[in-house]
């Protein structure tokens, strides 16, 4: 339940960010939830809620002329018509990469304030942890 | 513990380097990507709707400084109709549609025009800035517009434009719906002034006057005897001609030219302001995604702003049609580009009534009708564009010797902003006739009148004011540049062409060919207007302009050339021959006489030919080729085979004709080698003029020593027709095959509309086609494959409006091959298209006959 609630949080507070023109929000938003949070379920809120709030946005811009937008964005990047999902796929792979790099920022600011365990297993959980987020 | 900080410092380190490898490109971009963020980001990136990628919608709009309420109709195809209560709410409404509609393209026609393209586009538009800054657009729109007086009507109209296009970029900013274009390049436009939009009158001119034929006919003329130059490349052309100025012609004292002092006084400071009127996303460098389109639009110039500029238009006298009253009919000659150069409205306000094309980035149309009369535009071939040869010294690089002394040139110093690398610094350098530039390998200093001072849109607001022959007269009488044609048909029965503009005349020296810059060939003044060609109401009841030599042999100034324009006397021939063959000529009849493919050229040739070939031995293909051409009616259709043979055969004749002479007196090619062809099917500048010159003298003086050999063997026209036709009959088999079914002229003949920006996805075609350059449906290809070499059979550019008014029955009708939005997403993007190629047209709607489908209704 925990996971799902920050994966709504994410996907609200990127969307509106997005909207407003702030797309360093997708960074934060994801940093905060990774500082605040830990756990690979954690990452996957995160991810899907971006990935979602993307797509959404997306969709609440172009609305049903979104293939149509990417088509024309393809066409002046790739001189090519008919590849406009490829734009649609940059876009939210593009998307992930600034969530990823939020979540990676935001672990390491939790992990480097707080107490070092002794204990290998907690080590090894951390490090295993730290590699997904 | 040692592992752990290890494996801690390498957490750190990984998350900063990831983060830093996904934010830098976000921020900054990366080679030619703009920034992902703001171009990716779904709020205010690509993903936009864009006000212009759909078809209007009906509303209430707010248009700050609107004086009276007003509207905007559009027909389904996108044409729009305004209606204001207010003379400069006319043009504060006609700059909002433009904006609304053709933001990208009014924003690269003014970074054209101000040499400020490399700002955005990078180091591929750079030769084309310091070509622009040279000429000085620019500069003589600033000096001009800071010349304009209070109470001239121009420079309302030029405010109210501006602040209509500037209101419609802030309501596209604050509704987040500006052109994605602007989101992949990473930028948004500045606002507009009414400096840009005389820089873009200005542009347009450079598209229509500028030329370099002088120093391309030099390397000929320099190599040639002089007999044998002005044999080949007469004052009046040798074939045929239809001057609608027939004389007798009176020699009136010249007139002095508008004055120009370099630099422009608008310039003082020495520095251009053309720069920085944007604001880049962020630095672009050639190399990744975009590169392409980066580059497709450096070579912005040579498609869809490109130059050529032909026309044809005509008007017959009521005596002549079938209403009793005169048609109209014009088609500007242009590169085809999507968007097209026009955007075509019906404005209308308590002083003007009219309907026509407009160019974004000017607020009055260019031709069209009003309520009494309808006029159009042909481009006059006579010389507006003057080379200097300065002399200059080695130690001396800022100088140039006139008049017996050494003069300092001007100097001006502008820094040119240049995407994804510093600036440029960029040094004018002007002598007393204009800049230094290099055209066609030669640097000379050039004198072009289309930077002279004018005040054109204050003579176009006359015109549109007319009410008859006498007053439209009269508001060319202060025409400058470019020069042009002026047709004219009215609702009382006149017909007329007026010939407006200056005509530079120099004592002693062809204007035509480099002039020597020491003093010795000064400009004395120009054809004063009373004495430029002119018909009114003439006896045969019809005048044709096609670009034609305007006046007859006896003209007492000094005119245009065979070689300071090409293509003569083809068009307006097959138009003349028309018109006097017709009976009664009806409005569907000149309608449709602009898609006519009829070659001119091979009307006279081919029967000159066919008569050459009687007793002559022939193969199997080559009776099968005479057979074809006795049965061909001259008609270069898409599904004709002759035009595969003629193509080649038009060309042979020449060359078979000229080309053992021009090795003969070592004739060079100019640094582009377009002057010369450069094999027997190749076309050329001097090829054009020299098909004339050959059938001139094929029909009137066969005797003529050029048929000969240079070593003297004797030829005669029936041996020269006879191995062309034998050489072209070879390379047609060789290239089309023996079948002359797949001769078909559709299956290498092919028109193109390309996109402004120059994105082959873009474009709209090839579609099999027709004609020529010498057709009226005119053909021409302005591309060369990668070898450099024309591609003649792709036309880019031909007819790009056609505009039809009978004063009797009241139709009009219109056409253009694109469409109203330059959003490739919107349905006015290209609608123009297959109506223009069916030979189709649009009817012209106006007052209440328009059948809106949606209606804005602006207030302030």
């Amino acid at each position: 339940m925990r996971t799902v609630l920050i994966g709504v949080a994410v996907a609200v507070l990127d969307a509106a960010g997005l909207l407003a023109g702030w797309w360093w929000v997708t960074v934060l938003v994801a940093a905060l939830a990774a500082y605040r949070f830990a756990g690979k379920r954690v990452l996957l809120a995160v991810l899907v809620g971006t990935a979602l709030a993307w797509g959404l946005s997306m969709l609440v811009q172009a609305g049903s002329q979104l293939g149509a937008v990417a088509d024309l964005v393809a066409a002046m990047a790739l001189n090519a018509r008919g590849l406009g999902w490829v734009v649609i796929v940059v876009s939210l792979v593009y998307a992930l990469l600034l969530a990823l790099a939020g979540s990676w920022l935001g672990g390491v600011v939790r992990r480097l304030s707080a107490p070092q365990v002794a204990s290998v297993q907690e080590e090894s959980v951390e490090i295993v942890e730290a590699q997904h987020v | 513990m040692k592992r752990v900080s290890l494996r801690r410092l390498l957490d750190v380190l990984g998350g900063l380097v990831f983060a830093l490898l996904v934010l830098v490109p976000s921020v900054t971009g990366l080679g030619a990507l703009p920034a992902l963020g703001g171009a990716l980001n779904p709020g205010t990136g690509v993903w936009r709707i864009s006000a212009d990628a759909g078809t209007a919608q009906s509303g209430d709009l707010t248009l700050p400084g609107l004086k009276q309420p007003a509207t905007v109709s559009f027909e389904d195809n996108g044409i729009a109709h305004v209606k204001t209560g207010d003379d400069a709410d006319l043009f504060r409404v006609v700059g909002y549609l433009h904006a609304r509609f053709r933001l990208v393209q009014m924003d690269l026609t003014r970074r054209q025009a101000t040499g400020t393209l490399s700002e955005v586009i990078g180091a591929a538009t750079l030769e084309v800035d310091r070509f622009e800054r040279d000429l000085g657009l620019r500069r003589a729109a600033e000096r001009d517009w800071a010349a304009l007086k209070d109470d001239n009507p121009a420079k309302t109209t030029l405010q109210a434009y501006s602040d209509g296009v500037n209101a419609a970029m802030r309501e596209l900013r604050s509704d987040n719906r500006m052109p994605t274009q602007f989101a992949v390049l990473g930028y948004e436009p500045a606002d507009w002034s009414p400096v840009d939009s005389l820089a873009v009158q200005r542009l347009v001119g450079q598209k229509i006057s500028f030329d370099s034929q002088a120093p391309l006919f030099s390397y000929a003329e320099k190599t040639m005897p002089p007999e044998a130059f002005k044999a080949w490349f007469p004052d009046v052309p040798e074939n045929q001609q239809h001057p609608y100025a027939k004389g007798p012609f009176q020699k009136l004292p010249l007139t002095s030219l508008p004055q120009r002092a370099f630099p422009d006084p608008a310039t003082t400071s020495g520095k251009a302001n053309a720069a920085g009127q944007t604001k880049p996303g962020g630095p672009l460098a050639v190399g990744a995604e975009l590169a392409s389109l980066l580059a497709s639009l450096g070579e912005l110039p040579d498609n869809g702003s490109g130059t050529m500029g032909h026309s044809n238009s005509w008007v017959v006298s009521g005596s002549r049609t079938e209403s009793g009253k005169p048609i109209l009919s014009a088609d500007p000659h242009l590169p085809h580009s999507l968007p097209s150069i026009w955007y075509q409205l019906e404005g209308r306000s308590p002083g003007y009534h009219f309907t026509g094309v407009t160019t974004p980035g000017l607020p009055v149309p260019l031709l069209g009708k009003t309520d009494d009369f309808s006029w159009g535009l042909t481009a006059s071939q006579r010389p507006t564009t003057l080379y200097y040869l300065e002399k200059t010294e080695e130690g001396r690089p800022n100088e140039f010797y006139s008049k017996g002394s050494w003069q300092p040139m001007t100097l001006l110093q502008e820094k040119i902003a240049v995407r994804g690398q510093s600036d440029v610094d960029h040094t004018i350098r002007l002598t007393s006739h204009g800049p230094l530039m290099e055209n066609e390998g030669i640097t000379a200093a050039v004198w072009w009148a289309g930077t002279l001072p004018n005040d054109n849109l204050h003579s176009i607001l006359k015109m549109l004011r007319a009410k008859n022959v006498g007053e439209f007269r009269d508001s060319l009488s202060n025409w400058v540049t470019p020069a042009l044609n002026f047709s004219y048909a009215d609702r009382h029965g006149d017909i007329a062409m007026f010939n407006a503009g200056v005509a530079p005349q120099v004592d002693g020296h062809p204007p035509t060919l480099p002039l020597p810059g020491d003093g010795t060939a000064e400009i004395a003044g120009s054809i004063p207007f009373e004495a430029l060609p002119s018909s009114v109401n003439p006896p045969e009841g019809y005048i044709v302009s096609a670009n034609q030599r305007e006046v007859t042999g006896d003209y007492p100034y000094q005119y245009s050339t065979s070689y300071n324009w090409v293509l003569h006397g083809w068009r307006d021939g097959e138009i003349v021959d028309r018109i006097t063959s017709a009976g009664k000529l009806s409005f569907a009849e000149t309608a449709a006489l602009q898609s006519d493919w009829h070659d001119n050229n091979a009307r006279q040739l081919v029967p000159l030919l066919l008569e050459a070939l009687n007793g002559e031995k022939l193969s199997d293909a080559e009776q099968k080729t005479v057979d074809m051409l006795r049965a061909w009616d001259y008609n270069a259709t898409p599904e004709s085979l002759a035009p595969a043979f003629f193509d080649s055969f038009k060309n042979r004749v020449s060359w078979v004709t000229f080309e053992p002479w021009w090795k003969h007196y070592g004739v060079k090619q100019n640094p582009g080698e377009y002057l010369l062809p450069k094999g027997p099917d190749a076309g050329a500048w001097a090829q054009e003029t020299l098909r004339g010159t050959v059938l001139g003298w094929i029909q009137h003086d066969p005797e003529n020593k050029y048929f000969s050999l240079p070593d003297g063997t004797k030829r005669t026209t029936t041996q020269v027709l006879r191995e062309a036709f034998h050489q072209s009959v070879k390379r047609t088999v060789d290239k089309y095959g023996a079948d002359l079914n797949g001769w078909r002229y559709d299956k290498y003949q092919k028109v193109l509309f390309p996109s402004l920006l120059g994105i082959s996805a873009l474009d709209v075609g090839p579609i099999p086609w027709g004609g020529n350059p010498r057709t009226i449906n005119t053909a021409v290809g302005t591309r060369d494959d990668d070898n450099g070499n024309p591609l003649s059979n792709l036309a880019t550019a031909g007819p790009t409006w056609r505009l039809n008014v009978d004063w009797g029955t009241g139709e009009a009708n219109s056409i253009f091959p694109a469409g109203q939005s330059e959003n490739p997403m919107s349905p006015w993007y290209a609608n123009g298209v297959p109506v223009w190629s069916k030979g189709q047209f649009w009817p012209v709607l106006e007052n209440d006959a328009v059948k809106a489908t949606a209606e804005w209704r602006l207030g302030s």
